[in-house]
């Protein structure tokens, strides 16, 4: 009889702990996706920030003066070697003027921001979208 | 008995993780649609674009005689705010219902004072909801005819304050260092020797382009601001 008790003791806690596994695995790609988060923030900061240094350094408005080298130059001295990046330039229909990116850029895992600049005419809109991996 | 209470507790174990992982979830929603920040410099961006295109249109109808200047500080304000409007407009359809896409309303003022010489003054000025998002402006702190210690000639020395400052946040400032100016007389380019001291600017000319001069001042937005001296 105690024998029978100990044994349904046992299946009990591997049933319990079989749940708390299942929970485990089930929940995994959430506890990845929290560290994923951490590293999406940390991409996304960094491209809003460089976007807007860019802004306010004046070498973003290069741009309508096709100086596409200075604010190449700029990002890459900016964004650190460990990150990729791509810096891509549209008018106001989305039509990519211009691209450029570092050659271990990985568009799967990029957060990306976008600004807009405006120059001599209210309708000359250009956006860049600076995308970082 | 002890064995259903083992499951028991490890089922709600497992009902706490998982609502744990979906509040992280939300957390990332919440962050991808986060764009604060470049919206600011958009705004930064756009109304700079507007006193820009405002004042160097204002200042060359003023330099060719197009306007006089009591009448210039009414059309920049104007062309500022329609070309905000405008562009503002624009921006809402390239970025339809996005909350990017809906720009603030602001108040441009652009007015010069129109006195020559000593106590001329510019101001271009930005606001939203009486909150200063941009301020502008110069004035000539000194102008005065000097009898030159080393030749036969008398000059004319302005001392001149400038200032730009752009707040975009409690946090930043953002405030113009160099400054290009120029000097017509009567639609022409002038010639003089400058010297800087903060944000102080000394100009000196021949003396004979006392109260002619337009001085043209552009900053680092490619705002110009004009004093007549």
């Amino acid at each position: 009889m105690a024998s029978h008790r100990a044994i349904s003791r046992v299946i009990e806690a591997l049933l319990a702990c079989l749940l708390l596994t299942m929970t485990m695995f089930f929940i995994n790609p959430y506890l990845a996706s929290n560290a994923m988060i951490r590293s999406k923030t940390e991409k996304k900061d960094l491209a809003e920030k460089t976007l807007a240094y860019l802004l306010y350094t004046g070498i973003l408005r290069e741009v309508f003066k096709g100086n596409y080298f200075l604010i190449v130059n700029a990002t890459e001295a900016i964004i650190p070697v460990e990150y990729g990046f791509r810096i891509s330039l549209y008018n106001s229909s989305w039509y990519l003027m211009w691209s450029y990116q570092r050659s271990y850029f990985d568009d799967a895992d990029s957060e990306s921001s976008y600004i807009a600049v405006n120059g001599n005419s209210p309708s000359n809109i250009l956006i860049i979208v600076l995308a970082i991996s | 008995m002890r064995g259903q209470a083992l499951i028991l507790t490890s089922f709600v174990i497992s009902l706490i993780i998982i609502a744990l992982a979906f509040t992280n979830l939300r957390l990332q929603v919440y962050v991808i649609d986060d764009e604060e920040e470049t919206k600011t410099s958009t705004i930064f961006s756009f109304y700079t674009s507007a006193l820009s295109y405002a004042t160097n249109k204002t200042f060359h109808d003023l330099l060719n005689g197009n306007i006089d200047c009591a009448l210039a500080s009414q059309k920049a304000t104007n062309d500022a705010k329609t070309y905000w409007n405008q562009a503002t407009s624009n921006l809402k359809v390239i970025f339809k219902n996005s909350s990017f896409g809906t720009m603030p309303n602001l108040d441009f003022e652009i007015t010069s004072n129109c006195l020559k010489g000593k106590g001329a003054s510019f101001r271009a000025k930005v606001q939203e909801n009486n909150t200063i998002l941009a301020n502008i402006t110069s004035y000539v702190f000194d102008a005065s005819l000097r009898a030159s210690n080393t030749s036969i000639g008398v000059y004319y020395y302005i001392t001149i304050f400038i200032s730009s400052v752009y707040i975009i946040s409690e946090d930043l400032k953002i405030k113009d260092s160099s400054y290009n100016i120029t000097a017509y007389s009567q639609g022409s380019v002038v010639d003089f020797v400058a010297q800087r001291s903060g944000d102080f600017f000394t100009l000196i000319f021949d003396g004979t382009y006392k109260d002619k001069l337009l001085i043209e001042i552009k900053n680092q937005e490619n705002i110009v601001l004009w004093l007549f001296a």
